[in-house]
């Protein structure tokens, strides 16, 4: 498999932040992504997430080890043709409406005329912000801000795309909109290397992850490999009434199996929300 | 190079934006068109002062406009973050400097040719009320009032590319005041030569001959005082200190280059 992203002993130390003279904010990090995987970048709000994807893109640059995309160094020039980058929090010319401002990212990569206008609408529609396509960035809430980010980081139709934090500020219903298009476009081919800290969203669109805590890599490997629990069982049965639990229970006795837990199956409050906001739509 | 166009154009749309720029503009407009009204002088005199007060209010307002627009150009980027999304696409950062650097030219040119245009509007007013009373004509004096308006633009280039060169380091407030204090000293470089040659003491002496050496040297930029006494300007000084300011322009920027590339944003 051909590898887009190799990392190795990447380290980044920050200089004289208060208290330390060095801060390591990225210790000895070595990853590898394969090209066409959805690559979770999982850990706690200042483990150093950001940082890794900066190194990545050539906007700082590392203390030690070293950084592999697409083949080539981060702050190769070509390399970037063919990437996306959607950072966190993003924000843009707020005094342009979000057509200008793609034709403005799009004429960056000499994407030109007819081929530009046609790339740029499809985007709008993609990312559901054609109704505004007239509004100013700085009337554009917070979501709509991710939407117009994500397009962005897609005007040159790139091989390989980071985000950062892609559904932070995102409703349920955005959260799943976004990871069905981040599947739409990895079934297209592209590397999405995606961080966050919200364990079920890099649960559901994930293939692998890497989990990193104080700069450091802690676990990585593919979800199913991670989170496949051996030595357990879960069961979901159809109830009809509430002496099932103790009906069940006794039959396991009778097998000998030793039954932690055996109850009523919640749905997630998630699933709640967006079953009772699709309902409202129909 | 289409890259740097583009950067220069949304700099430049950026800049229009600026309030407080406006302000400044408005002020200036303002300032010369209120030259006309000085009346209390013998004709010619009226008219010397007159181009003296608007000429130097052209030159201090540009500075300001200057300072303010090219002070805040990389600070702004960074603190929005936009910069990290134009730099995440193919845009080297060379590209991007010298496009922010053409863009904040762009509104200095547009602001000092307002400026200019107000001005001679004025001056032609003036000279149609007093000419009887003149021994100069207007297209005589046109030509030597525009070379020195092309002096002071370039003067406000140089001074942008020093600006942008420490931005590339430090913050909006700090590059501003720089800015400032460079316009201001760099009017005073002749009296640093005289000063050195002044002292006895050989350590002061270099010092101040270095200093003068690496400080612009703005009052090359101006010839106010002889072109407003009706003197001309040869187009071979003209040409020197064009290429005195082309030469410390492009010094400025390879240095801003160098921090420039290796800034983390
Ligand atoms: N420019 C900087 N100077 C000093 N320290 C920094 C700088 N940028 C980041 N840090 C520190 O490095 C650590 C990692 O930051 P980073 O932004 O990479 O975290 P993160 O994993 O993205 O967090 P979050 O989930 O909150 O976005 C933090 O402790 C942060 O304070
Ligand atoms: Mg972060």
């Amino acid at each position: 498999m051909e590898k887009v992203i190799v990392t190795k002993n990447l380290s980044k130390f920050y200089r004289n932040v208060v208290g330390e003279r060095h801060f390591k904010a990225l210790d000895n990090f070595s990853i590898e992504v394969e090209k066409g995987e959805i690559f979770g970048l999982l850990g706690p709000n200042g483990s150093g997430k950001t940082t890794l994807l900066k190194l990545l893109l050539g906007l700082i640059f590392q203390s030690g080890g070293d950084a592999v995309v697409l083949g080539k160094s981060p702050r190769d020039i070509g390399t970037k043709k063919r990437i996306g980058y959607l950072p966190e929090q993003p924000y843009f010319q707020d005094f342009l409406n979000p057509v200008e401002l793609l034709y403005f990212y799009g004429s960056l990569f000499g994407i030109e005329g007819g081929v530009l206008r046609k790339r740029v609408y499809y985007l709008l529609e993609k990312v559901n912000l054609t109704k505004f396509e007239k509004m100013r960035i700085a009337n554009f809430s917070k979501g709509m801000l991710q939407r117009i980010g994500l397009a962005i980081s897609l005007i040159n139709d790139p091989d390989l795309l980071f985000l950062d934090e892609p559904t932070l500020g995102l409703d349920p219903i955005g959260t799943v909109e976004i990871n069905s298009l981040l599947r739409e476009l990895n079934s297209q081919g592209k590397t999405i290397f995606l961080s966050s800290h919200l364990l079920s969203e890099v649960q559901d669109s994930c293939r692998r992850v890497a989990i990193v805590y104080k700069g450091r890599l802690i676990k990585d490997g593919s979800i199913d490999s991670l989170l496949t629990v051996k030595d357990a069982l879960s069961v979901e049965l159809t109830s009809k009434d509430e002496g099932d639990i103790e009906k069940l229970k006794r039959l396991a006795a009778e097998c000998g199996l030793d039954v932690k837990d055996i109850s009523q199956k919640r749905s997630s409050l998630k699933d709640l929300f967006i079953d009772l906001i699709n309902a409202e739509n129909k | 190079m289409k890259n740097i166009l583009l950067i220069a154009n949304m700099t430049f749309k950026e800049v229009l934006r600026n309030k407080l720029l406006n302000v400044l503009l408005l002020f200036a407009i303002v300032a010369i068109a209120s030259t006309r009204f000085f009346t209390i002088f013998a004709p010619s005199e009226e008219l010397k002062i007159m181009q003296d007060t608007a000429l130097g209010i052209i030159r201090f307002i540009g500075m300001l406009i200057t300072v303010f627009v090219t002070g805040g150009l990389l600070p702004k980027e960074i603190y929005r973050r936009t910069v990290t999304v134009i730099l995440s696409k193919p845009v080297s950062r060379a590209q991007f400097l010298f496009g922010k650097f053409c863009g904040a030219l762009y509104s200095i040119f547009t602001n000092i040719i307002i400026m200019s245009v107000i001005f001679f509007m004025i001056l032609f007013i003036k000279f149609q009320a007093l000419s009887p009373e003149l021994n100069v004509k207007f297209q005589a004096l046109a030509p030597e009032l525009i070379k020195a308006l092309l002096l002071t633009q370039a003067e406000l280039i140089v001074l942008a590319s020093i600006t942008l060169c420490v931005s590339t380091i430090a913050s909006e407030i700090f590059n501003i005041t720089f800015g400032i204090l460079i316009f201001l000293i760099g009017h005073l470089s002749n009296y640093i030569a005289y000063l050195a040659d002044r002292f006895d003491s050989l350590l002061m002496k270099s010092l101040l001959l270095s200093l003068y050496t690496i400080l612009p040297n703005f009052e090359n930029f101006n010839v106010q005082n002889s072109v407003v006494l009706g003197g001309k300007v040869s187009w071979l000084y003209m040409a020197k200190v064009m290429a005195y300011g082309g030469f410390y322009t492009f010094v400025m920027l390879a240095i801003g280059y160098l921090f420039f590339a290796e800034r983390e944003v």
